[in-house]
């Protein structure tokens, strides 16, 4: 397998798509309940933890990108074998996979079951499975600059449910917010640590970076993306958190989307359920990325046609659908990928800078001596 | 192509499983009215409504007896051919049996259903509400659903009444330092009324408050924007404006009406161990009516006249407290005030519940009367 892979040009994207492609994929389902899980461990200074959140990204990024700069035209599956050799690095690659199935099924289920929840009891979780891996599937065939169209056109057409969160903000009890800096540090970086499942999906940069046409330029979109990502999430909280009174917030599976009961109109007596069926939108990015990285990453390491990866990954993803079922699994499902992403996403490309650079300065020395 | 075109088809066809809803055949509750009767068990009256195309909406009354609220719904199904639904729950009214043993089994049901609105309101009864719903459902010149529900919409739109909403009531419930309050509806020639408002401790109706002891209720805890008042302040130092004696017999009081009143609060905790609580209440308004002929001329008389109200305002906040703190209540929200400026750990009702007795409360009330009328 070669380290560096090139891609040919008219299969390339600019860079300033990254920051579509990284906002959409961070938002995804994991705002809609992440105020809640803040809100436990970091109480009222809820913000505090997604601004701390906010810069540990940032850090993770200035360190995804300087071990993409290392290399011409790599990607994370090139430059764990680089690093690891070919087993171990293969090995990794597999790991990566097999946790973006996990993020994808659990994403497809966690929609399925809002879907459920708010607008039809009686929908047989299947039904809705089918029509949505459907969809994966025939976008993902156009490939990936489908796919990352696909991000960029729904994310303006689904932004503008964003700016009907005024009306529960101007509900919020600013007295929620006081007495302010009461929690420990701890309780803050624990707060931090439970958005993770927000912030999953900026490994996703490790993997297209040789689909980048400037990448010189790659910095300053990503940053962009997370910091809109930060300042989503943190909106999100303070109204989270001003809005319910603490003893309900703990108790809500999706805050966000509770918060849209409020929003009424003459001809749109149920704003929810608009937004439920609107976020089909926001989330939909979400699972062509990540359906397109495992056909993607199989055929790198493995060789396997990207078509016979899809249909496998869409006849397995509808077997989840149809055996994970319940809310408590469900609810453990998600926990377990939301620490397994931190882990991935966030702890292990600081422990691979290092070794990443370690193996350079070795093979420069190697140069040289010859 | 060809796989398109299947993808297209199944596409269409999996949307016909969804399973379907004829509005023809569908019973669209608007109210409910919950009462408590012997043994634990609930008896939920429904009014509903029907979309007949070819009539008027046609409404219904019919009532169940279960053990939850789900229960007697499922149980109405039984009595009606049609599929009796609660998107459209747009108002629940509480008997006084049910409203004292406590709402909240009944309300946290309410919380876990998405399909009912956060906006919809919650009232109180004296009565069983099975009879406000009857007594509405028997009066042709009225349409109960819609009655019902826009005599509280309007006052509370009017700043007559006080809060209702579902959201407010349950976000009061969940706040130890914060009561909920809820409107009472009484019958009166055979029409429901709204009359006084039911003061809740947690989630049990505890006491009742007269229509202007809520008016306070509601300054001090929100604000007015526009807002009435009627006030009898003393005649005494009037005495020599009067120009016309008004034909009332009340020799010591004159009473005004205050429209248009604009009114902001600021609540805040001055001694943490002795829980002293400072309220500054600022509120502009408008004459629009006095019970005696007095002619309002220069400043000075001005001054006068926002100084007795000011002085009558204080003493009814006063004795509002007071009587709140008697039967410990607390709709104002004096605990969410301690608790937001006491560090520490968090307040707990119980911890409130033995505090709020000893309160000590000071008013500071400005009244300014920006107007009084076209006459001077």
């Amino acid at each position: 397998m070669e380290v560096n892979h090139v891609v040919k040009p008219n299969l390339q994207i600019r860079a300033f798509y990254l920051f579509f492609i990284i906002l959409n994929i961070q938002t995804g389902l994991g705002i809609l309940g992440a105020p809640r899980h803040i809100f436990q461990e970091a109480k009222q200074d809820a913000w505090i933890s997604v601004l701390i959140g906010g810069v540990i990204m940032h850090v993770v990024v200035v360190v995804m990108v300087i071990i993409l700069k290392n290399y011409e035209s790599a990607d994370i599956l090139g430059i764990q074998v680089d690093v690891f050799g070919t087993w171990i690095g293969k090995a990794l690659g597999t790991v990566y996979i097999l946790y973006i199935f996990g993020v994808l099924l659990s994403s497809l289920i966690n929609y399925i079951q809002i879907v459920q929840v708010f607008i039809y009891p009686q929908m047989p979780p299947w039904l809705l499975g089918a029509l949505l891996i459907l969809l994966i599937v025939y976008t993902v065939l156009g490939g990936f600059r489908v796919a990352v169209g696909v991000t960029f056109v729904f994310f303006f057409l689904s932004f503008w449910l964003f700016f009907f969160l005024y009306e529960p903000a101007r509900l919020m009890d600013l007295n929620h917010f006081k007495p302010m800096l009461e929690a420990t540090p701890k309780e803050l970086l624990f707060g931090s640590y439970q958005a993770g499942y927000s912030y999953v999906g900026l490994e996703i940069l490790f993997f297209i970076y040789p689909f980048i046409e400037n990448k010189k330029k790659i910095s300053m979109p990503v940053h962009a993306g997370v910091a809109s990502t930060t300042i989503l999430l943190l909106v999100v909280t303070v109204i989270s958190v001003g809005f319910f009174t603490s003893i309900t917030l703990e108790h809500l599976i999706w805050p966000a989307l509770s918060m849209y009961k409020i929003i009424e109109y003459p001809i749109i007596e149920r704003f929810d359920l608009i937004v439920v069926t609107q976020w089909a939108m926001v989330i939909f990015p979400n699972f062509i990325l990540f359906a397109w990285l495992i056909t993607y990453s199989m055929k790198r390491l493995y060789g396997i046609s990207q078509r016979k990866v899809l249909y496998t990954i869409a006849t397995l993803l509808l077997i989840g659908i149809i055996y994970i079922k319940k809310q408590t699994i469900i609810s453990q499902f998600i926990a377990t990928i939301s620490n397994i992403g931190f882990i991935i996403a966030i702890v292990y490309p600081v422990i691979l800078l290092p070794l990443v650079l370690i193996k350079r300065k070795l093979v420069k020395m190697k140069e040289k001596s010859k | 192509m060809k796989k398109s075109l299947l993808a297209f088809i199944c596409l269409i066809l999996l949307i016909g499983c969804v399973p379907m809803y004829p509005i023809e055949e569908l019973g669209v509750i608007s109210i409910i009215g919950v009462d408590a009767i012997e043994q634990g068990e609930i008896e939920t009256t429904f009014n509903f409504f029907k979309f007949d195309p070819t009539g008027k909406e046609q409404s219904q009354t019919t009532s169940t007896k279960a053990n939850t609220v789900k229960g007697a719904q499922d149980r109405a199904n039984l009595e009606s051919n049609l599929k009796l639904v609660n998107g459209q729950l747009r108002l629940a009214i509480f008997g006084k049996a049910i409203a004292e043993k406590g709402l909240i089994t009944v309300l946290d049901n309410f919380t876990r259903d998405p399909k009912l609105s956060d906006t919809m309101y919650l009232a109180a009864t004296e009565q069983t509400a099975k009879d406000i719903l009857m007594t509405a459902d028997k009066n042709n010149s009225i349409q109960a659903e819609e009655y019902l529900f826009e005599l509280i919409d309007n006052n509370i739109k009017r700043e007559i009444i006080m809060r209702s909403s579902f959201r407010e009531f349950m976000h009061e419930y969940n706040d130890p330092g914060m009561d909920p309050v809820l409107p009472l509806i009484t019958t009166e020639n055979q029409k429901p009324i709204i009359k006084n408002i039911a003061l809740f401790q947690n989630d049990r109706w505890v006491a009742t408050a007269s229509q202007q002891e809520g008016f306070f209720i509601k300054l001090l805890s929100s604000e007015f924007k526009a807002g009435q008042l009627e006030l009898g302040i003393l005649k005494e130092p009037f005495e020599s404006d009067i120009q016309a004696k008004a034909n009332n017999n009340n020799t010591e009081q004159i009473s005004v009406t205050l429209s248009e009143l604009r009114s902001k609060k600021k609540i805040s905790l001055e001694s943490e161990t002795d829980l002293n609580f400072r309220v500054k209440v600022d509120i502009e308004t408008r004459i629009m009516e006095i019970s005696e002929k007095i002619q309002i001329e220069g400043k000075e008389q001005l001054n006068e006249f926002e100084k007795e109200i000011e002085k009558t305002i204080s003493n009814k906040l006063n004795d509002l407290v007071a009587k709140l703190q008697e039967i410990n209540v607390d709709p104002i929200g004096f605990g969410n005030i301690y608790d937001s400026t006491v560090r520490g750990k968090d307040l707990t009702d119980k911890e409130w519940r033995e505090k709020y007795p000893s309160i000590n409360v000071s008013f500071d009330v400005n009244v300014s009367i920006l107007r009084h009328g076209i006459t001077e």
